[in-house]
């Protein structure tokens, strides 16, 4: 399988209005902005989800516009706008077949929502501990059941902990992609745009149910098919002509 | 090869074909990353065309 992703995916370019800087503008300042206050975790969260790192910044870029993590209102999720719920499943699956060495970062960002079922290490990163690093997270580690306690812990950690929130968008990116490869035989972008941002039951259904869920089947055919207008937006920002990820890729920033 | 020996493998083609797709289907869309999934998916690149 290829691990090749071609770069406009969709011959459009986001519009914005006339009194506004050229959208190539807009997008490089978002890029530059997130570089330059998150670059050092976004790449510790490449490296501990595999996803790479002009990916992570180009989500990140659609989601948050750059914002400093501070800036953002309470409503708001974080620069990954990760939906707490969604946080909580991410992390439950992920527990399941994580080393404990793999899983300490998410633990430690938000240690109030798992029980710890087996003492953890005091020093936990020192040579010594290399062995019980490779053990089974869930051995050691339980998440708690989604209460509205747990929910609002996951949400103060996600809005105050950059770096957590970013490790936990990452996690649900790669698994997402992880699971996409595996149906489509294609790592597909587009696809996982429409899951993250409307959702996977949404995707199920104006996507999967309606014959696209194809590799033969195109970004454009993507776009038309889901009618969701911010969906949509994030399609072409992302993917499309002078969009995060074809600024990226072409170093332009 | 005989007629019926080709049907018979004609019906295992598709029955095989129709059930690897339904399989796929039934695949979930998030799925927890193994250490050797983060490795492949560290592999992914993008090229500009």
């Amino acid at each position: 399988m290829s691990s090749n992703i071609k770069i406009p995916a969709i011959q459009k370019e986001w519009k914005v209005p006339a009194n506004q800087p050229p959208w190539k503008d807009q997008a490089a300042q978002i890029i530059r902005t997130l570089k330059s206050n998150y670059l050092a975790e976004f790449q510790k969260a490449s490296v501990l989800t595999g996803v790479p790192v002009n990916i992570l910044i180009g989500f990140a870029a659609v989601e948050s516009g750059g914002t400093r993590n501070e800036k953002l209102d309470l409503a708001s999720k974080g620069l990954m706008q990760v939906n707490t719920s969604t946080a909580w499943q991410t992390l439950k699956d992920q527990l399941q077949i994580a080393t404990l060495g793999k899983f300490y970062p998410y633990y430690i960002g938000c240690t109030t929502i798992f029980d710890v079922i087996k003492p953890l290490p005091k020093d936990f990163w020192a040579a010594s501990n290399g062995k019980i690093r490779n053990e089974k997270a869930k051995d050691y580690l339980k998440i708690k059941p989604l209460s509205p306690e747990v929910n609002e812990d996951i949400r103060k950690a996600i809005i105050g902990n950059s770096q957590w929130s970013i490790y936990v968008g990452s996690l649900v990116l790669a698994q997402l992609i992880n699971g996409t490869m595996d149906k489509v035989g294609q790592i597909r972008l587009d696809h996982i745009i429409v899951k993250y941002n409307s959702g996977i039951g949404n995707f199920s259904r104006y996507v999967a149910k309606k014959g696209l869920e194809s590799p033969r089947v195109d970004t454009m055919a993507i776009y038309n098919a889901v009618p969701f207008k911010v969906s949509q937006d994030y399609i072409v920002k992302l993917l499309g002509i002078n969009g995060f990820l074809d600024l990226l890729t072409r170093k332009v920033v | 090869m005989n007629k019926n020996t080709i049907i018979i493998a004609s019906v295992l083609i598709i029955a095989g074909g129709v059930g690897y797709w339904y399989y796929k289907k039934s695949l979930p869309d998030r799925k927890p990353v193994s250490e050797e999934d983060a490795i492949k998916l560290s592999k992914i690149t993008l090229e500009s065309v």
